[in-house]
């Protein structure tokens, strides 16, 4: 546990990357050992001033090329690897200055940072939606199978968050769940408008980036 | 095959002798699941691949059990309330050599 984590949330903590620019010529700590510390290091290490990843392992656990592209930046000097070790603390007034690193056995030493990354890994647990006043139920929100909308109306929870007699957690389920959950909210938001299903099998689908995507045609030729 | 019988104590000291199969290729956090022992949503989290620590289990019996492989030992060092008798569930496989198992479920991660 860090102590004054919570003092630095948006002053150079982030639980998560939402706009890599701001790591831009900047000196980052990442802490962790699976996929996503692995996955963040490489990324930025083009991107950053610099990138220090620390584990409390000398052993990571992830995709095979993102452990080897790891060793090999680090073995370039782009990345530097501190393990066996764990961030103590963290250092700064305003904003972060630096992580006090403490390696097993050792004294703790200061690794100057303009932010820190914690990527432990992520469990799912309710949390505050549990206080919202939705019907909850075995540790998922109770939702009707109709439409997925749950006893607050204009309010639907699909996917493993939601339960339901016979719910299987299946990524198949919370996709399917999606289009009956879109077109209810679609007739609750524009209760004037026809509501008409189309296939993008058979219009295509444009990408929020602009670019089309359509079925490949069926050819009508003749066969001598 | 032949069944099994398996004594799992639950998150509220309660102790239930169930009964395995050895022929459905099911694992400790299967069974518990499919017993109900533990709240949906607290066990088996990510499916059964050592990825998440919820089925922590002590094993408090004397069975002899396959070695840790790299994966579950990389998930226990991560893991919180850990002893040195902790597994996890999903990797301990229904065999008949493990007739007699008496495991103790970890508090919720």
């Amino acid at each position: 546990m860090i102590p004054n984590i919570a003092d630095f949330e948006d002053k150079g903590v982030e639980y998560i990357i939402k706009e890599p620019e701001l790591y831009r010529d900047k000196k980052v700590v990442i802490s962790g050992g699976g996929d996503s510390a692995l996955d963040w290091a490489i990324f930025l290490s083009n991107i950053a001033s610099e990138v220090t990843l620390i584990h409390r392992r000398n052993e990571f656990r992830g995709a095979l090329d993102s452990v080897e592209k790891v060793q090999e930046l680090k073995n370039l000097g782009k990345i530097r690897l501190i393990t066996p070790a764990e961030v103590k603390g963290i250092l700064g007034t305003d904003k972060v200055t630096g992580v006090a690193v403490e390696k097993k056995g050792e004294d703790s030493f200061i690794v100057d940072a303009d932010h820190f990354i914690p990527l432990f890994g992520l469990s799912p647990k309710l949390g505050p939606i549990g206080n919202w006043g939705l019907s909850i139920e075995k540790n998922a929100i109770k939702v009707d199978t109709f439409d997925y909308q749950t006893n607050i109306p204009g309010v639907y929870a699909i996917g493993d968050v939601n339960t339901y007699p016979g719910k299987l957690k299946l990524i198949l389920c919370g996709f399917h769940e999606a289009t009956l959950m879109c077109q209810s909210a679609y007739k609750r938001i524009f209760p004037n408008k026809k509501y008409v299903m189309k296939y993008t099998t058979v219009g295509g689908v444009d990408g929020f980036d602009g670019t089309r995507k359509e079925a490949p045609k069926a050819v009508v030729k003749a066969i001598e | 095959m032949q069944d099994i019988n398996i004594k799992i104590t639950d998150r509220n000291g309660t102790t239930h002798d169930v009964v395995a199969p050895t022929d459905m290729a099911m694992n400790l956090m299967e069974i518990v699941r499919s017993y109900e022992l533990a709240e949906e949503g607290t066990i088996g989290i990510c499916g059964g691949m050592a990825m998440c620590a919820s089925c922590q289990c002590y094993v408090t019996s004397d069975h002899k059990l396959p070695e840790i492989s790299d994966d579950e030992d990389a998930m226990l060092a991560e893991a919180f309330h850990v002893e040195d008798n902790s597994r996890l569930g999903c990797q301990i496989q229904m065999t008949p050599e493990i007739n007699g198992l008496e495991v103790i479920l970890a508090p919720e991660s």
